[in-house]
């Protein structure tokens, strides 16, 4: 494992905020380059918000589908995203007309065509409804989400601390050693420790 | 399994050796990369207490499969999408509306929105306090299901934080502006910014469940 050393930080005086925003700058530089890995870690960043917003607009059966969309629209437009705002705000307008353009394209279908999900079970059609909410490809958000509360909550105290203010808190590493009164690399190495322990019960959780 | 390197680049605060070398893991490893997946999951559910995100692996894949299958490849000119300069005004001046907005709740919420020593109410976000600094949010010993309850202490528990006014519908129309303005404001990234005293814009979504 890789240690900490001191002035190894390139933005431990900067807000968290901007040091993810450096990550995505990164990971689009490199996406355009043609690292598909990379997009593909953008997808995983933001896919969670992604859906979140389009979920204003359509129903949230109907929302994964259209992120997915939004994504796709973003890969063949990425070498048109030259930085001027951050990838998220280009991501976030991408993703709004997705989702407008959905809905009108929605209205223009005459509403005998829409299947519903019993109809679709009927018909043999169900798989277009169902492959994010099989068991084996989506878990119950809530009990994920409890199981990781309940394993934050019994890490110690330091580590509890740590995570909690960088992850509900947005702070960076440097505004976490102010509040704990400890070095940065201190809080480096909890949040590390925090975040190992709840990525072990996330993965126990979704290899179920 | 993840490691030091990886944990400070998921925050932005890896030296550019150490980016460098954690990308490169990442795309070596798909276990690596599922980890990145499970903690963007984890900020959304612990940053976004209102949403149900549904933990979904899956979903990338799906991206990637569908890309391969279309033969798509970043950008083509014709096919670049772009923003009409008339729509960045429009954005820019909705985003300046629900600003405005927000500065004349702020005008007259703020006097609910403080104690007795006058100062603002924290709404639970407390830095130094108990249990060395821990949030209130995030120590509360509440069962796993209590969980958002705890985390939204602050406007659950204080209905003088909320949005009040004589006029239900009014007060309906104000509220949905705040909910506006709050969800436009994650979606900028600005949730780890946003004041304690937005969580007003919150309001009425326990009731809604």
């Amino acid at each position: 494992m890789a240690r900490f050393a001191a002035g190894d930080t390139v933005s431990t005086g900067v807000k968290a905020q901007m040091g993810e925003d450096s990550t995505d700058e990164q990971l689009v530089a490199r996406a355009q380059a043609g690292e598909r890995i990379a997009f593909d870690l953008l997808v995983r960043k933001y896919q969670y918000k992604v859906v979140k917003l389009v979920s204003r607009y359509v129903t949230p059966a109907d929302a994964p589908d259209v992120a997915q969309e939004a994504f796709i629209k973003a890969y063949r437009a990425l070498d048109g995203f030259k930085g001027n705002s951050a990838f998220y705000t280009w991501l976030y307008r991408i993703s709004i007309n997705t989702a407008k353009n959905f809905l009108v394209a929605r209205s223009r279908r005459p509403a005998s065509q829409d299947i519903d999900f019993t109809d679709a079970e009927m018909l043999g059609h169900s798989d277009r409804f169902s492959e994010q909410d099989t068991p084996d490809a989506l878990l119950e958000s809530e009990e994920i989400r409890d199981a990781v509360i309940a394993t934050i909550r019994e890490l110690p105290p330091d580590l509890r601390t740590a995570i909690m203010l960088r992850e509900l808190e947005g702070m960076s590493y440097e505004q976490i050693a102010d509040s704990m009164e400890c070095p940065v690399g201190t809080v480096r190495s909890r949040i590390f420790r925090a975040r190992a322990a709840i990525d072990e019960r996330l993965r126990s959780l979704s290899e179920r | 399994m993840i490691d030091e390197r990886f944990s400070a680049y998921l925050d932005g605060e890896a030296s550019p050796s150490e980016a460098e070398a954690v990308l490169s893991e990442m795309g070596r490893d798909p276990g690596l990369r599922a980890a990145w997946g499970r903690q963007q999951w984890l900020r959304s559910a612990l940053r976004d207490v209102d949403t149900e995100a549904a933990y979904d692996p899956g979903f990338a894949e799906r991206v990637a499969r569908a890309i391969d299958d279309a033969g798509e490849s970043p950008a083509r000119a014709d096919r670049v999408v772009s923003f009409p300069a008339r729509r960045r005004w429009r954005t820019a001046a909705s985003l300046a509306a629900a600003a405005s907005v927000v500065g004349a709740v702020l005008l007259v919420a703020e006097p609910l929105g403080r104690d007795s020593s006058g100062m603002p109410d924290a709404g639970g976000t407390t830095l130094a306090g108990d249990d060395a600094g821990v949030p209130a949010v995030a120590v509360s010993g509440t069962p796993a299901g209590e969980t958002r309850a705890a985390v939204n202490v602050a406007r659950s528990n204080r209905a003088a934080d909320h949005w009040s006014v004589s006029d239900p519908a009014v007060e309906d129309q104000l509220n949905g502006y705040l909910l506006e303005h709050n969800g436009l404001a994650r979606g900028y990234g600005m949730s780890g910014a946003t004041p304690s005293f937005l969580r007003v814009a919150t309001y009425g979504q326990d009731t809604q469940r």
